[in-house]
């Protein structure tokens, strides 16, 4: 009787093991496949980036029509949304600054430095998101629901390499050329108001904007708009090129990519924001 | 309407133009470099920096005409100057920088940024690359632990004598009763006034003889007996006695 307990306890043990090593195994394996796609998008995106920094001349042409779309032709919108942005930042700063502190004479200061550390490069690449993100999810996944990415494939084109790297490129260059001169903007109109409401001279405002106005202001401002400008292609063409199905599909990658886009902006400006400062 | 390639290019070339151009006329605006004017450069010691920073702003009487370029701290431990501001201004305001100009560390507005004020002196005009001692702003910290240090202390001292100084208050409001009870009567009013008065004159008249001890007559006097009393010094007894026999004064001395 002694005997087959002990002989039962024993085979128990490499049972447990196999239990136990295999839960892991499995959760592994689960965890790497929620995020398999990503590892391998994103592994795929860096050797397309690697062999066009290798030989930039190549997608020259698609780099520029891609600036001349995200960028170019988004120049008047989002000029105009961060310049009201401006507007109403500055009467809300009077309005503020005049309820606690009974005078207003620091709202160029304070508008203007929060439009170039935050509001401006946040504003642009969320607007960005919402009319290049969408856009660029949509043009993908349609490729993908039509099997033009397949043919690509079959021609021995990377799709990554041909669709995805310029539109990286195209899109951090347009975000940092869309951050500055909206951002221009934004203070000329902050400005303009300022004269207008509060009194203040534009000669006055753009003094007291550079007395607390310092160049890591600017620097944090071009970082940002950069990496925004990076995750937002990435994020649209991952959701873009994962699509499966009919036009319903499209509109998912398009959604998908709007909403994961301007989470992970948001998120990236926290993230940037305490490794710059 | 379809867009050319090369109108696409153009306008993309703009975009980046615009961009550059926007930047570096910030930049310029804000003073990291400069196109047109060719800026001085000098440096200011300090013992305590009192807050100033990096590009904060020079200003000479009041106008704005540098910044500061730098800061670095000064290696050597037994100098009273712990720190040094490279200041770039611009030349147009050199001349108004003199050799005895002095430095402040001053603060503006509500918010109270920094700045160096450059208050003009007369001598020669500061040259170029110059290191010059800046006036340390007040530690107002300091200050405070010092204050708080003397507040203890004068607390200790009233805690510590408490009755002495009870007493001393109520003697001196007892000084002041009996005193103007003293002044009320009016004929000793009328005293207490005349005694005003002569001490009054008698400092009058010390300060007459004090200044006539000054003039030259009483020097030329007291020259004179300093002598006499050098003359006196070497003569022997005998003769001072022959002297003062002749002159008719009987007196033993010696």
């Amino acid at each position: 009787m002694a005997t087959e307990i002990r002989a039962t306890e024993m085979r128990r043990v490499p049972v447990l093991a196999e239990d136990f090593f295999g839960a892991v195994g499995r959760k592994a394996l689960s965890v790497f496949a929620l995020y398999e796609e990503w590892f391998v998008f994103l592994l795929r995106l860096s050797s397309g980036l690697v062999f066009a920094m290798r030989k930039p001349q190549t997608r020259l042409r698609q780099v520029t029509d891609q600036v001349f779309r995200m960028g170019v032709e988004s120049l008047p919108v989002v000029g105009i949304s961060l310049g009201f942005v401006s507007l109403l930042l500055t009467l809300e700063f009077s309005f503020h600054m005049r309820l606690v502190l009974r005078q207003d004479s620091l709202v160029p200061a304070f508008s203007s430095l929060l439009l170039i550390r935050e509001l401006g490069p946040v504003v642009v690449c969320l607007l960005m998101v919402s009319r290049v993100g969408a856009g660029m999810a949509a043009e993908l996944a349609l490729m993908k629901v039509t099997d033009q990415i397949d043919a690509l494939t079959v021609l021995s084109i990377d799709p990554i390499q041909f669709l995805v790297v310029p539109r990286f490129f195209a899109c951090i260059v347009s975000c940092v050329c869309l951050s500055f001169l909206c951002l221009g903007i934004a203070l000329v109109g902050g400005a303009f108001i300022a004269e207008l409401r509060l009194g203040i001279s534009s000669e006055q405002f753009f003094q007291t904007m550079f007395t607390f106005v310092r160049s890591g202001d600017f620097v944090e401002c071009f970082v940002k708009s950069g990496v925004f400008g990076a995750i937002l292609p990435i994020i649209a063409a991952y959701h873009g090129l994962r699509c499966q199905g009919g036009s319903a599909a499209v509109g998912e990658a398009a959604t998908n990519a709007v909403v994961q886009g301007s989470v992970m902006v948001i998120v990236a400006d926290f993230v940037v924001t305490k490794l710059v400062r | 309407m379809a867009i050319s390639q090369t109108r696409k290019e153009m306008w993309v070339g703009v975009l980046v133009v615009a961009t550059g151009a926007f930047m570096l006329t910030f930049g310029w605006l804000m003073g990291l470099f400069s196109v047109f004017a060719s800026d001085a450069q000098f440096r200011v010691r300090y013992a305590f920096g009192g807050g100033v920073e990096v590009g904060s702003p020079v200003r000479v009487s009041g106008v704005k005409v540098g910044r500061v370029d730098s800061i670095r701290f000064l290696p050597d431990a037994s100098s009273s100057e712990s720190i040094e501001l490279v200041v770039q201004v611009a030349k147009a305001a050199m001349p108004a920088i003199r050799e005895d100009s002095r430095f402040f560390v001053n603060m503006a507005g509500i918010i109270g940024e920094r700045y160096l004020e450059i208050s003009p002196g007369k001598g020669k005009p500061l040259a170029n690359g110059s290191v010059v001692r800046g006036e340390d702003p007040p530690r107002v910290d300091q200050l405070l632990s010092q204050g708080y240090g003397v507040f203890g202390k004068i607390q200790e001292f009233i805690d510590d004598n408490q009755e002495t100084l009870t007493e001393f208050i109520a003697q001196l409001r007892l000084l002041i009763r009996d005193t103007n009870q003293f002044l009320s009567t009016g004929e000793n009013r009328q005293k207490f006034f005349s005694l005003i008065d002569n001490l009054n004159g008698l400092t009058g008249d010390l300060r007459s003889v004090s200044g006539a001890l000054r003039g030259p007559d009483a020097r030329e006097r007291l020259r004179k007996f300093g002598e006499l009393v050098d003359r006196l010094h070497d003569a022997d007894s005998k003769t001072i006695r022959r002297f003062l026999q002749d002159e008719g004064v009987r007196v033993r001395i010696f």
